[in-house]
Formats: C-alpha cells, structure tokens, sequence
C-alpha cells in the first residue's frame, strides 16, 4: 500500500466512525497533539471526534537524512475520540485490519507507555502499539492538560506514518518507502531533509530566535488580554517550535533550559484555563449534539 | 453445600507491574473480606493476564456463617430500682440495642449479676452478600498508578471492560457504573475476539485456554516459555547455544503475553564487535528480547522473541523482529564507533557543561564533591576500625571522576538505560583498574526498589557519597519531595543509602556526613548559617525516615528510633543497636524504671536555662548523692557506649532510678534562696542529660 493510500485508507476509516476529518494545522509544531483539535478540544465536557494528518517537526531529530528511520519531519495521522469509547481498542484494531494487516498472524502489542510533555503540562496512561515489534503506534488515554484534570476523558490514538508503512512495504528505510507507484519518500523528502537538518543544527540564527520567544511571549499576552484563546494557541506553538530550535542550536544551557520550559507551560496552563472559561460562557455549544 | 466462585475483571492491557500488584492485593483483598463477613472457603487463587484478573474462590459455602453474640450491659443493681423498674442505665442499653427493654437478660459473672442481651443473626445467602464484596474488593485494589477513562468516576490502572462473577452456575450481579457483570468473558484479543459464555464456575479455566487462547496462570506461561526456550537450545544443539536468561526480564515477559510463543531470529554478525554487556542490554532492553551466548559465553548472533499468540506466519513476526532489532542495534553500533574516537578528557570537558541542577553547578562539580566524601567516608570507617587500605583513596577518588562521564558519551544520549554499564565497558576498554571499572557500574545502584546494592567497598562508598550529595543538594535547592511528588527519586536513593549501610555494616554519622556535604556546596549556594543547620537537620530526618520506613516493613517500632535519634545520634548502625537493646528492657518489663524518674526531671527542666553545677551549693546529702553518682556515671556510660555495650549501659540508668528518686523525695528543688534552687535545677537537667546519653526515653510509647 502506498504512502498516500494509508492516508486515505486510515481517513476514510475514522470518516466512518464518525470523525470529522480536518487538514493539518498551517503552523509547526512537534505532534498532532498540539493542534488546538486536540489541545483545546480535549478540554471541558463537550464530545469530539476528529482525525488529520499531522507534519510534525522535531529539529533535535534531525539526522541529515542519513538514518534510515529519524527524520526531522515526519508524519502523524492523529485520531482524537472523546470521550473515550468503550471499544477504543477494537476501533483502532479494525484500522489496522483495514490497512490490510492480518492480526491473526501477527504479533500486535499493548506496551505500556506513559506519556507527559511537561511544555504543555499534559499527561496521560497508555501504550506503544508493536507490529511484530515495531511501534506503530502511541495510544494514549489523556489525564490532564495544560495542567488541568481532564473529564471526559480523551483517547489520543497517533499513528506513525511512516513506520506503518515500513511495515506494510516490507522496507527498511523511510527514504525507500513508495510514496505512490513511481515516487519514493525520498523524492518528496530527501533534499529538504538535508537542509533542515543544517539549517536546524548549524544555520538557524540564534539571536534572532531568542528574541522571537520573548516576543512570541508577549504576543500570547496581548492576545489573551484580549480573550482571543485561538490566536493564543498559536502563539504557545510559536513559542514552543522555536525553543525547539533553539534546543537544536544547543544554544540553551540545561538550567536555562527548565526555565524555558517553564515559561512555554505558564502560557499553557493560562490558555487552557481561558478556554473552559469561554466555551463555559458560551455555554458549552457541542453538549447539545449529545 | 460448598461451590467454585469465579470472578473475573476484563481489562485493557495491564503494565506488567500493575499486574503483580492486582494479583497479591485482590487475594489478600477477598480472604479479608470474606472472612469478615464470615463466609467459610477453602482456599484463594488469583491469576492474571495482561487483559484480566481472575479470582478463584474454592469450596465457598453457599451460607453465611450465623453470628451468636453475647452483649453486655450495666450492672444489675444499677439496671433496676427498688421497685423493679428499669433505670435509665437499662433503657439506655436497650435503645442502644435496638430492642425493647422487657427483651433485657440477666446474665450471671463472676463479678455479679448484669444485664445483657444475647444476639443472634442468622446467616444470609452467600449469593445475596457476595456482589457487595465483588464490587468493593475493585475499589480496594492500590494500584500505584491510577486512571481514568470517559466520563467513569472509578480509578483503575487501565480501563475495566467487562466482569464476569458466577459462583457455581448462577451468575451475580456486580455493577461499576454503567458496566454489568455476567457470565461472558473473551478470549485473546486477535486470535479469539468473540465473546464466550462461561455457564458454570468450573469451567472458567479450561475454556479461556481452549477455546479462548489464553493461558491464565503465570506460572504456567512461565513453564511454556522456558521449555521454547528448552527446544530452541536443542534444536540449535551443535552450536552449543544457551540461551541467557534474565528473570527480571522473563517476569516481565509473562506478564505482556497470554499465550506465549518463542521464536528466534538472527541479526547481522557485525554486531558482535560491541562489547557483551551492551550487546546484550541493547537486545533485552527495548524489545524484550532474550540474548544467547556459545560455550565460550561469547554472545551469538541471534534473539529469542515471545510473541503474544500463535501464528502460521512465524517466518512475517520473525522477520519484523529482526528489522527492528538491526534497527536498534546499527544505532548502538554507530554510536559505540563515534565514542571510540573520544576520551575521559573530552567527557570530563562536557561534563562542564552539564548542568547538574540549577544553581548546584555541573555535572564535573559533582564528581569533585563525591571524591571528597567517598574520602570522609573512608576516614571515618577507618576511625571505627575498619581496615579500609590506602589504596581505596585512590580507587573511589578515579571512580568519583569518572562516574558520570558515560553521561555525555553517544550511547548513553541515545540509550539512557545503559548509563553505567557504557561507563563500565569504556572503563574496562581504557584499562582502569577492576575496582573502579565496577564502582562505575554500582554507584547507581538500587535503580529502584528491590534492585541488587553495590558489592565492591568502591562502588557502596561512592553509591553512598553520590546519593547523599544529590538529595542535599535537591534540599539546599529547595527541591524538597512532597506528598506523592518525587521527581528527582529522593526517597529511593535515600533508601539506598539505609540499605547499603546495613548490607555492608558502614557505621557511618549520617548528620556528619550532610553536613560536611552542605559546605561542599558553599560557594555554589549563598547559605546562610542559620537555615542550614535547620536544612542539615530536614536532611538526616529525611534519610532517618526511610530507614524508619525499612523498620517499620518488618514491624518494627519507629517510636524507638525517634527516642535515640532524639538523642543526637545519627549513625544508622548505632541507632538500629540501641534499639535492640531497648526493646530487650521493654520485654523485661523494666522500661518504667527508666521512663518514669526521666519525665520526672524532663518536667522540672522543661523551658528554662541553665549553668554550671556548683558544689559548693549542694547542701543536702540526697543532692550530693546524686551529683557524685552523676558524675560516676556519666564516665561508665560513655565509655560503655563507646564500646557498644548498650545492654550494660541501659542497666546503669535503671540502677540510677532509685537516687533519683530519693533526691525528689527528700529534697525541696523550690527552695527560697534563688542560687540553691537553680543550681538544682541545673543538677536535674545534668540528670536528664545522663538519660539521654543514650536516648530520649520519654518519647518512647507506653504499652
């Protein structure tokens, strides 16, 4: 199955389980998660069912193209059901067998993996999911985000693209994977591979990243001040993608570090606050669909 | 009439210590219940599967128990007026009772006549009572990490997806919320998804392995491994090839699959350039896979796999296992050849830059610390008569050095569980001494709770020195472990630190040691005298803690400790002997002979100041008496402790009950003249201090 027909496969999939299928959000960012589909929507009582494609962004991954399954950018296919429906599981099997995986003659496994990214104060319990032990996917029950308790609670399922297709393809190397009949991953990814990964580690100029935090930072004040939540969230993203960078560049000791990390979470933790807040006031519009 | 209960909680997948923990609790859980209710069994079994509990109840009778009870009230003299008629004292029991008065007996003891009632409650159904028992033996599971799911109010360590409860054939009705039990339990996830109807308790056990793929009893998932092992080893039997079996690894293992199947695949030789202990750690640790070895104990190029299930296509799982591994192990590889190309000088270098924690400097400043207190450790046992040679300097100051550098190596960036076992190798590869090569290792040592404890007398003193220099500094940072919250694993190294004194008999003064710690941090931490006595102080009850908390597992009495520790004295080893040899007073009976005169002189020094004894002030025979007897024994105890002798000690402050109780019999400590009377006090108070020479006893718990 190629690359782009998993896509498909997996959309039309979750398309019929009653999801709705969104396009990936115009702006880095390091997972799916922090598309405010999920990182907003998994807050407060109302229900929700989305899945999108998800290019992620993780500069410190990049490995120059060189390594077979480390990409600097990479794709997630993010599936966010809340609240949790009782046959989560079967629901994600069925996605697999969809994909034309035989679960019968293979090895499929629940490892336990409890997830946290302390950036966004988010927590949750869950697994990797092995294919004959390779991790394909993180399923993730969310506890908490942003620092708040989650009720109803989400399921987060996040397929990694790419390694679902190494498996499928029978391939070795993300840059072999066919991406359609005649176009390789490494067609579509290599060259800018390649440069971002230089970019990232050697280019990217410091000094001017710095200064975007603190004005990313001051932004996200502006905005909140405001109670503009949406235009907030992207700027905790910004924020975020570019201590990304800067961690990438080494250019931030470990002490200074925490405090970065800090200071992305403070934005967070106040972004989700105003957000129950606001759907509060609006009075809770998607618990009507119910 | 006696029957089989099956109780069953469906699951998403357990972590495999939530497994452990749900197995020991629910069949400690259930037996408590069920006595408590007094429901006659025969005996509990619990088994589990990554994707179930299950509880066997044997021989449980169908008939609770009937209760006869005999209460007692008043007196009848009491109970009854002149004429007859109940008092208040009557009316009251029985209303507390429940029962008309008239219903009263009398009731004949050797004390007199009393009024009283004898009760009997007739045994219920067990079918009627054992749906409540179910239900809160679910709540009562302590699972350490917790969830939620949907909109459940319950925690549970994953989500609960169905329960089955039948006892003998008839089902009972057990409800969490919105979910139902009855009599349908499922098989293995992908090999039999359909649901299954269990009609009789019997069955339970038979039909999940038979029909439904899964084999419930971990010890029976054990055997069925080690014996694919077994046939793997013979099938390979020309090359000899023994397959390494880790039983941390193995429990674990048991407790990820339902029905076990091993396979073995291959992996390029090229990797047998690494070194065996990485070798072997990259293929376990990860993947859960077991490494082999030949005859020479040489690792071979191939991996056992257990997979969940039973499959026709092997060759597809084999095959999939054997791209992730390559995968894995080409990075360890590369990594390994990138370190080749350094040296200690370099790592050291980076250490620099390693911040170890905010404000308490790098990673390399640590290592400076560690060597200075591995020292002090060493001199200090040395001082108590420990033969420690000179030669140990040496060997825990290199040690010290070059313990954390494996920290900033490749292979530890990319596979932070082989921190350690990367610096032992690279240290045996740079040819340093054995000792130091292993005190690498074992500085890290326990991991977590149950772990093995370093064996060489380098790597206890450095485990020791390491851990009491982080908890001090987390406590000089203010990164202070609160309730649940430990993120810097304070109280397991802490622990360490208890466990490694006792395994190895290190007498060593834990207060001595922060504090000496606490000025190594001089310099990277503006400290201000005052606060940091009271920080020394929240530092050694903090370790004081876990070693009470290792006291109080065995069912020891921590009240004891709190009365040496009272006393000042903050060797582990020293606190655990003066226990015992309180203890040995308290079964004797004697302890009043200690606690009682102690209050006594506690009472009168109690918040006021003192000085110097005067003699020539001492007037009356009975305060002379005790001030020569004082000073006698203030010398004999001393030296006594000094020796250990505690048992013999002890007895000197029981004989010195008797002078001084005379003293407060006989001699007026009020008296009118100012000077006598606080040159008395300040001989109570010299009193109290012989008492406390070896503990303070008045806070030991009256029995």
């Amino acid at each position: 199955m190629d690359f782009q027909e998993i896509i498909f496969n997996l959309q039309k999939y979750w398309a019929d389980k009653g999801c709705i299928i969104k396009q990936p959000l115009d702006l880095e960012k390091g997972a799916g998660t922090f598309n405010p589909d999920t990182f907003l929507r998994c807050l407060g009582p109302e229900p929700w069912k989305v899945a999108y494609v998800e290019p992620s962004r993780r500069p410190t991954d990049g490995r120059y193209g060189e390594n077979p399954f480390r990409t600097q950018y990479y794709y997630q296919f993010q599936v966010l059901l809340k609240p949790s429906p009782d046959n989560v599981i079967d629901m994600y099997l069925g996605s697999l067998s969809n994909l034309g995986i035989d679960l019968k003659s293979h090895d499929i496994r629940f490892v336990e993996d409890d997830w946290a990214s302390p950036t966004i104060g988010a927590a949750g319990l869950g697994w990797e999911v092995w294919a004959d032990g390779m991790e394909i996917t993180q399923f993730t029950y969310f506890q908490q985000m942003g620092g708040i308790p989650l009720k109803p609670v989400s399921a987060e399922i996040t397929y990694g693209l790419e390694r679902i297709a190494l498996y499928l393809q029978d391939k070795d190397s993300f840059w072999d994977l066919a991406w359609t009949n005649d176009i390789t991953y490494a067609d579509v990814h290599l060259e800018s591979e390649k440069q971002w990964s230089v970019y990232n580690f050697d280019v990217a100029n410091i000094e001017m990243l710095l200064d975007l935090f603190d004005k990313f930072e001051k932004e996200f004040e502006n905005a909140i001040s405001h109670d503009l939540v949406y235009v907030a969230c992207e700027y905790v993203l910004k924020c975020s993608h570019v201590f990304n960078l800067l961690d990438a560049r080494e250019a931030i000791s470990v002490s200074e570090r925490t405090l970065y990390i800090a200071r992305v979470r403070n934005l967070a933790k106040t972004m989700c606050a105003a957000y129950i807040a606001q759907r509060e006031k609006l009075g809770f519009p998607l618990l009507k669909n119910k | 009439m006696e029957k089989k209960l099956i109780f069953e909680i469906g699951t998403e997948e357990l972590p495999s210590s939530c497994l452990n923990e749900g197995i020991t609790s629910l069949s400690n859980i259930l037996s408590e219940k069920l006595a408590e209710n007094r429901l006659g069994y025969d005996h509990v079994e619990v088994f589990g599967t990554p994707r179930r509990l299950i509880t066997v109840v044997h021989g449980l009778k169908d008939m609770q128990d009937s209760l006869e009870k005999l209460v007692m009230g008043p007196p009848e003299k009491i109970s009854y007026d002149a004429n007859g008629k109940p008092t208040q004292a009557a009316i009251g029991f029985a209303k507390g009772l429940g029962i008309a008065v008239e219903n009263l007996e009398k009731i004949k003891t050797d004390k007199g006549i009393y009024i009283g009632k004898k009760l009997f409650e007739e045994g219920k159904k067990t079918v009627e009572i054992l749906p409540s028992i179910l239900n809160e033996c679910i709540f009562l599971i302590p699972f350490s990490k917790q969830m939620t799911w949907a909109d459940w109010q319950i925690r549970f360590a994953r989500p609960i997806r169905w329960i089955l409860a039948v006892y003998g054939n008839e089902v009972l009705n057990v409800e969490i919320e919105s979910l139902k039990s009855g009599k349908v339990t499922y098989g293995h996830r992908t090999l039999c998804p359909q649901p299954i109807q269990i009609d009789n308790s019997d069955e339970l056990l038979k039909t999940l392995e038979e029909e439904g793929n899964v084999i419930v009893d971990g010890e029976k998932r054990k055997r069925v491994i080690l014996s694919g092992i077994k046939a793997i080893e013979e099938q390979f039997e020309k090359e000899n090839i023994k397959v390494i079996i880790n039983e941390d690894l193995l429990d674990e293992i048991i407790n990820l699959v339902e029905i076990p199947n091993v396979l073995i695949g291959n992996f390029p030789e090229e990797f047998l350039q690494l070194p065996r202990d990485i070798l072997i750690k990259a293929i376990e640790y990860h993947q859960r896979y077991f490494a082999a070895v030949n005859e020479k104990g040489d690792v071979v190029p191939k991996f056992i796999v257990v997979q969940n299930g039973v499959s026709d296509k092997n060759r597809e799982i084999i095959k999939g296992n054997e791209r992730v591994l390559k995968a894995r192990l080409s990075d360890a590889s590369f990594f390994y050849s990138e370190d080749k190309k350094n040296s200690w000088e370099k790592w050291i270098e980076k250490l620099r830059g390693v911040i170890f924690y905010s404000k308490l400097g790098s990673m390399y400043d640590k290592e400076l610390r560690l060597e200075k207190i591995s020292e002090k450790i060493i001199s200090e046992l040395n001082n108590k008569g420990f033969n420690i040679s000179d030669r140990y300097y040496d060997f825990s100051g290199r040690a010290s050095l070059l313990c954390k550098t494996d920290l900033v190596t490749d292979l530890v960036v990319e596979f932070p569980e082989l921190q350690g076992v990367v610096g032992r190798e690279y240290a045996k590869e740079r040819n340093e001494n054995p000792e130091v090569c292993e005190a690498i290792f074992e500085h890290y040592l326990p991991r977590f709770y149950g772990d093995i404890l370093p064996k060489t007398t380098t790597g206890t003193i450095v485990s020791i020195a390491d851990k009491i220099d982080t908890i001090t500094g987390m406590f000089l940072a203010g990164a202070i472990p609160s309730g649940s919250e430990d993120p810097f694993a304070l109280r397991r190294r802490a622990l360490g630190i208890v466990l490694s004194i006792f395994e190895k008999g290190y007498d060593i003064n834990i207060a001595d040691m922060v504090k000496y710690n606490v000025g190594l941090y001089e310099g990277f931490l503006k400290q201000d005298k005052e606060k940091s006595s009271e920080i020394i102080q929240e530092i050694v009850d903090f370790i004081i803690a876990r070693f009470k908390f290792t006291f109080e597992k065995d069912g020891k009495r921590t009240d004891l400790i709190d009365a040496v520790t009272a006393a000042g004295i903050f060797s582990l080893l020293d606190i655990n002997k003066r226990y015992e040899a309180i203890l040995k007073i308290i079964s004797d009976g004697k302890m009043d002979e200690i606690t009682l005169p102690m209050i006594r002189c506690k009472n009168i020094v109690k918040g006021r100041n003192f000085t110097e004894i005067n003699p020539q002030l001492l007037k009356e025979d009975n305060e002379k008496d005790l001030f020569k007897i004082l000073l006698l024994k203030y010398e004999k105890i001393k030296n006594l402790n000094f020796q250990n002798k505690y048992d013999e000690s002890i007895n000197e402050v029981i004989d010195f009950r008797t002078t001084v109780d005379n003293f407060f019999d006989k001699v007026l400590i009020m008296d009118k003249t100012e000077e006598i009377k606080n040159n008395r006090i300040n001989l109570v108070k010299k009193a109290m201090d012989l008492y406390m020479l070896i503990a303070d006893f008045s806070k030991i718990y009256a029995q």
